[in-house]
C-alpha cells in the first residue's frame, strides 16, 4: 500500500512538472487561453484578443516588451525598429497610409516584404488556416495603430480599404462603394427573432426561452442557430435575411431537397423567405446584431 | 465477487455514455452541445479524451505482442533448458497482461466512435462515405485479431512440444512460393491481399508441420501481421484527415483508393508503428517495475526485474529509430502542404516542440540512467560504470542543445538584459544545425551506453577482440565526426569546405542520419562475432537491481504517456478548425486552437486516467490468473 502510494506520488510529480513547462511556455509565448473566433465586434480590444489568441499573431511577432517571438518583425518599437507598426506602416511605401499598408500586407503578405525576412513565411491571414473574418482583420488593423500610440482610426476608413479583398474567401470581391450600415441593437433584435419574424418556428437556439405565440405556417426544420455568431459575420448574416437565396446551408446528410427536414426547395432554393418586405430595414440590422452575439450555448439571452 | 464488482462500474460507465449520447444524437443540431458544458467538459475535450485514451490502449496491444513473439523466439533458438524456460515464461507474463487490454481498447473504441456519431455526426457521415468498405475490413479484421489473440494466448500451454514432425519441407516450399507472389504484386492490393492470405495459410500449414512450439510462434506472427493491418486501416481514415487524396474540391469521393493511400498515410504508419513499440516497451517496463516493487518473494522479483529490463530494451531500440521515423513524417508534411509545415514547426505548433524536446530529452535520460543502473546486477558491471556515466553526460549536454530555442523563452526584462533577440549563444544552438547533431549524438551515446551494458559481465575471448574493439571505437569515432563535420559546416567554413547555405543545411541532415544508423548496424555487425562464446565473468542477478531503477522505468512511461498525448494535440491541431483539412471545416463552437498550457492539463488528465486503467486491466490479469491457478 505504502509502495503504491509512493508510485502514485511519483507519478503525479513528474506530471506536475509536465504541466508546468506546458504553463511556462504558454505564458512567455503570449498565447491566450484560446476560444471562439471573436466575430461581429469590431473594436481595438477585439483585435488584441485576436493578435494574441485566435489570430496567434504572437506565434511570430512580438509587439515591443510584449510576447517574445521573433519569426518574423517585432511590431513594437525595440532592438532594431525605431518606431511601432502604425508610425513605420505609414512611411513604408510611398502613396500608401499606414491603414492602406496593414490592410494589403494582411491580405498580400508578399507584396511589400521586409528586409531580412522572407517572401512566402507568413500566410494571408483571410485565407487558411488562420482564416479569419473581414470584421476580424478590421479589429485588427485598429489593433495595430491603436497599440502603436496614435489614434484608432475610423473602422469606415479600415473597411473601405479592404474593400478590393472583402468577402474573397466567399469567392467574389465586393464590388462598388463599401456600405457602413449603422449597428442594430441586440435587444430589439431578439424580440424581432421572437415575435416579429418568428424566426424560432424554424430555427432552434439552445437554451431561449420561447414564447406562448402560433408558429409561422411554413414552419421548417432550419439550421440551429446556437452558434451562429461564433461562425458567420455580420455582412453573411444580414444577406442571409435579405437574400436567403444568396447562400443556402447544405442539407443535412441523407436529407432530400424538399422534405421537411431540407433547407432548400426541390429547384435548390432557400426555403427561408427574405426579410426584407416583412420587417423594416432597422429591424433587420437589429436581428442581424441579435444573431451576431450568438457564440454558443453560454451567450444565448 | 471482485470481477462481478468490476464489470458492474464497467457496464454502469458504458450505459451513462450511452444515454448521454442518444441524448444528444436526438437533439438534430450540427454539433450537439453536453448541457452545462464548461471550457473543460464539452464534446471536444470529451472526444479528445476517450480518441487518445483508445489509441493508447491500442498502441500497448499492439506493440506487446511484438516484443512477447520476439522474446519467445529467441527462447526458441536458446539451446539452454533453463534459459529458454525463462525466455518463455517472460514472454508469456506480457502476453497475460493482453487479453484484459484487449477488452480495454474495444470498449474504448466503441465508446469513441459513439462519441463522435453523437457529437461530430457531419464527420463520422463524411468519413463513412469516404472509407465506407474499409470500416467493413476492419470489423473482419478486428474479429480475426480477437480470435488470433486468444488462440495464441490460451493455446500456451497446449502448444509447448518441440518435437519436428515429418512433411514440412513442402509446406514450406508453398510458403516460401507464396512469399515470392506477395512480393511480386506488391501494389497491385487486392492480388496481393489474396496472396497475403494464401501465404499466411501456407506458413500455417508448414509451422504446424514442424512442431506445436513452432505453430504457437507462427500464431504470435500471425497477431503482429493482423495487428499491423487493423492500425495501417485506421492510419488511413485518420491521415485522411490531415491530407485528403482521392475527393474533389467539393469533397466528393472520386478514388477511394487514393483516400486510402493519401499522402501522409506511409509516414504515419512508420511513425506510428515505431511508436507503439516503444510506448509498449515503456508500458510493460513500468508494469514490471510496479510488480518488482510489490514482489512478495526473490523469485517474482527476479521475473519482474527482467520483464522490465526487456521493456526498457524495446522501449530504447525503437526509440533509437523514433527520431527518423518522426523527421520524415514532419518533411512528408511540409511536401503534402508548405502551410501545415509552417504551422507545425514555425507558426502555432513551433513553441510546442520544445516541451516535446524536454520530454523527449527526459525519456532519453532516465533510460540511460536505467540501464546504468543495470550495470549493478552483473558481475564485472562495474568496469564500464564510469564510461556509462560519461555518455549518460553526453545525454544531457545534449538534451540541453535540443530544448534550446532559437527564439528563446523568456520575459521581455530579460530579453532586455540580454541585448535583445536573438542572444549571441542562445540563438546559434537553436538552429537544426545544432539540434540534428545533438539528435544524432544523443543516439549514438544511448547505443554506446546499451553496448557498455550488453558487455557488463562477460569478456570476449576471439583471437580478434582487441582488433574488434579497436574497429568499434574507430567506427563510432568516425561517424562522431562525420555527424559533427555536417553539424559545424551549419556555421561555418571547415577543413577548406564552405559553410552550407540553407538549403544546403537541410539537404546535408539525412546524411547525419545515415552515418549514425551506418555506424550502429556496423558496430552491431562487429560485437556479435565479438561476444560469440564470450567469457561470462558471472551470472546476471536478476532481482537485485536497485529501487531507483524501478522509478527510471516508471519514469520512462509517465513520460512517454505524455508525450504520446502532446503529439496526438499536434497532429490533430494541425488541422487548426478544420476536420478534414480543406474539405471539411469545423464550425462548432470549439474550432480553436486551444493554448499548449490548456492542451497540457487535458494530456495530463488522458495519462492518469490511462495509468489508473492500466493499473485496473493489470489488476483484472493478475485475477484471472488467479482464477486460473485455483483452477488448475
Amino acid at each position: 500500500m505504502r509502495e503504491g502510494l509512493r508510485i502514485v506520488a511519483f507519478v503525479l510529480l513528474i506530471l506536475a512538472f509536465f504541466v508546468w513547462a506546458g504553463r511556462a511556455v504558454t505564458d512567455v509565448s503570449g498565447e491566450g487561453e484560446g476560444g471562439p473566433m471573436v466575430s461581429g465586434d469590431v473594436s481595438v480590444e477585439a483585435g488584441r484578443v485576436l493578435f494574441w489568441g485566435a489570430g496567434k499573431c504572437s506565434t511570430c511577432h512580438a509587439f515591443g516588451s510584449e510576447g517574445s517571438a521573433i519569426r518574423c518583425p517585432d511590431l513594437g518599437a525595440g532592438p532594431g525598429q525605431d518606431a511601432p507598426i502604425g508610425v513605420r506602416a505609414d512611411q513604408r511605401v510611398e502613396g500608401q497610409d499606414a491603414i492602406a499598408y496593414l490592410v494589403e500586407s494582411l491580405y498580400e503578405p508578399d507584396v511589400h516584404v521586409v528586409e531580412g525576412y522572407p517572401a512566402g513565411l507568413m500566410n494571408a491571414v483571410d485565407r487558411p488556416p488562420t482564416s479569419l473574418s473581414d470584421d476580424q482583420i478590421t479589429s485588427l488593423v485598429l489593433y495595430l495603430v491603436g497599440n502603436s500610440g496614435l489614434a484608432v482610426p475610423d473602422a469606415a476608413e479600415v473597411v473601405r480599404a479592404q474593400r478590393p479583398w472583402a468577402g474573397r474567401d466567399a469567392g467574389e470581391a465586393v464590388a462598388g462603394p463599401a456600405l457602413d450600415l449603422p449597428r442594430g441593437d441586440p435587444l430589439v433584435g431578439r424580440e424581432v427573432y421572437l415575435v416579429d419574424a418568428k424566426c424560432w418556428s424554424c430555427h432552434a437556439i439552445e437554451g431561449l426561452a420561447l414564447p406562448e405565440l402560433e408558429a409561422r405556417e411554413d414552419a421548417i426544420d432550419g439550421p440551429d442557430l446556437t452558434s451562429i455568431g461564433a461562425i458567420q459575420t455580420r455582412d453573411y448574416l444580414l444577406e442571409s435575411l435579405i437574400d436567403p437565396d444568396a447562400v443556402v446551408v447544405a442539407d443535412p446528410v441523407g436529407v432530400e431537397p424538399g422534405s421537411k427536414r431540407s433547407y432548400r426547395t426541390e429547384d435548390g432554393s432557400s426555403r427561408m423567405p427574405g426579410f426584407l418586405d416583412a420587417l423594416t430595414f432597422q429591424q433587420i440590422l437589429d436581428l442581424a446584431a441579435y444573431l451576431e452575439t450568438l457564440t454558443g450555448p453560454e451567450s444565448v439571452r | 465477487m471482485k470481477r462481478k464488482a468490476l464489470g458492474l462500474v464497467i457496464g454502469a460507465a458504458v450505459a451513462v455514455a450511452v444515454i448521454a449520447g442518444i441524448r444528444a444524437c436526438s437533439s438534430g443540431a450540427a454539433y450537439p452541445s453536453i448541457p452545462g458544458e464548461t471550457s473543460w467538459f464539452n464534446p471536444r475535450v470529451l472526444v479528445w479524451i476517450v480518441a487518445q485514451l483508445h489509441l493508447l490502449f491500442a498502441a500497448f496491444v499492439l506493440a506487446v505482442p511484438m516484443f512477447a513473439v520476439i522474446i519467445e523466439a529467441v527462447g526458441m533458438a536458446t539451446r539452454d533448458p533453463v534459459a529458454a524456460a525463462r525466455h518463455d515464461g517472460v514472454a508469456r507474463e506480457f502476453a497475460s497482461i493482453l487479453a484484459t487490454a484487449f477488452s480495454a481498447t474495444a470498449l474504448l473504441g466503441t465508446l469513441f466512435v459513439f462519441a463522435l456519431l453523437a457529437f461530430y455526426p457531419s464527420v463520422a457521415s463524411y468519413m463513412t462515405g469516404v472509407f465506407g468498405p474499409s470500416l467493413y475490413l476492419y470489423g473482419a479484421v478486428f474479429i480475426g485479431e480477437s480470435i488470433v489473440l486468444y488462440l495464441w494466448h490460451y493455446g500456451w500451454p497446449r502448444l509447448v512440444a518441440r518435437e519436428r514432425r515429418s512433411g514440412r519441407l513442402p509446406a514450406w516450399i508453398g510458403a516460401g512460393f507464396a512469399l515470392v507472389v506477395v512480393v511480386l504484386t506488391w501494389g497491385d492490393w487486392l492480388v496481393c491481399l489474396g496472396a497475403c492470405g494464401l501465404l499466411a495459410a501456407l506458413a500455417g500449414l508448414a509451422a504446424w508441420r514442424t512442431s506445436d512450439k513452432a505453430f504457437h510462434l507462427y500464431l504470435g506472427l500471425l497477431l503482429n501481421g493482423v495487428g499491423v493491418v487493423i492500425l495501417f486501416v485506421a492510419n488511413a481514415w485518420t491521415s485522411f484527415m490531415m491530407s485528403p487524396a482521392g475527393v474533389d474540391e467539393a469533397g466528393t469521393l472520386v478514388d477511394r483508393m487514393a483516400a486510402f493511400d493519401n499522402p501522409l498515410w506511409m509516414p504515419l504508419n512508420v511513425h506510428r508503428l515505431v511508436a507503439n513499440l516503444c510506448f509498449g516497451g515503456s508500458i510493460a517496463g513500468a508494469l514490471a517495475a510496479m510488480r518488482f516493487l510489490g514482489a512478495p518473494d526473490d523469485d517474482a522479483r527476479a521475473r519482474s526485474d527482467q520483464m522490465g529490463y526487456v521493456g526498457n530494451l524495446v522501449a530504447i531500440g525503437a526509440l533509437l529509430a523514433l527520431p527518423f521515423a518522426g523527421y520524415w513524417y514532419g518533411l512528408e508534411i511540409y511536401r503534402y502542404n508548405q502551410q501545415l509545415g509552417v504551422t507545425m514547426m514555425g507558426g502555432i505548433f513551433s513553441w510546442l516542440f520544445i516541451v516535446q524536446a524536454v520530454v523527449i530529452g527526459a525519456i532519453f535520460l532516465s533510460a540511460n540512467y536505467y540501464l546504468l543502473l543495470g550495470l549493478d546486477r552483473m558481475e564485472g558491471g562495474a568496469r564500464y560504470r564510469g564510461w556509462s556515466g560519461f555518455l549518460l553526460g553526453v545525454v544531457a549536454v545534449c538534451f540541453a542543445v535540443w530544448a534550446t530555442p532559437m527564439n528563446p523563452v523568456m520575459s521581455a526584462a530579460e530579453r532586455a538584459a540580454l541585448g535583445g533577440v536573438p542572444h549571441g549563444v542562445v540563438s546559434v544552438l537553436g538552429v537544426m544545425s545544432a539540434k540534428n547533431t545533438a539528435v544524432n549524438f544523443m543516439i549514438l551515446a544511448t547505443f554506446g551506453t546499451f553496448l557498455l551494458y550488453r558487455r557488463g559481465n562477460r569478456r570476449p575471448t576471439v583471437p580478434w577482440a582487441g582488433w574488434g574493439v579497436a574497429g568499434q571505437v574507430a567506427v563510432l569515432a568516425a561517424v562522431s565526426a562525420v555527424v559533427l563535420f555536417i553539424g559545424v559546416r551549419g556555421y561555418v567554413d571547415v577543413l577548406g569546405f564552405a559553410a552550407y547555405t540553407t538549403e544546403q543545411r537541410i539537404a546535408a541532415s539525412p546524411y547525419q542520419v545515415l552515418a549514425v544508423l551506418f555506424g550502429v548496424l556496423a558496430v552491431l555487425a562487429i560485437d556479435l562475432p565479438l561476444f560469440r562464446g564470450a567469457e561470462v565473468l558471472g551470472p546476471i542477478r536478476w532481482g537485485t537491481a536497485p529501487r531507483r531503477a524501478q522509478f527510471a522505468l516508471l519514469f520512462l512511461a509517465a513520460s512517454f504517456t505524455w508525450l504520446m498525448g502532446l503529439m496526438g494535440f499536434v497532429r490533430s491541431g494541425l488541422r487548426q478548425h478544420w476536420h478534414v483539412y480543406e474539405v471539411l471545416q469545423d464550425t462548432s463552437p470549439h474550432a480553436f486552437t486551444p493554448s499548449i498550457g490548456f492542451a497540457s492539463n487535458v494530456v495530463t488528465v488522458i495519462t492518469l486516467l490511462f495509468f489508473g486503467l492500466v493499473a485496473l486491466v493489470a489488476k483484472v490479469a493478475a485475477m484471472a490468473t488467479e482464477g486460473e491457478s485455483d483452477g488448475s
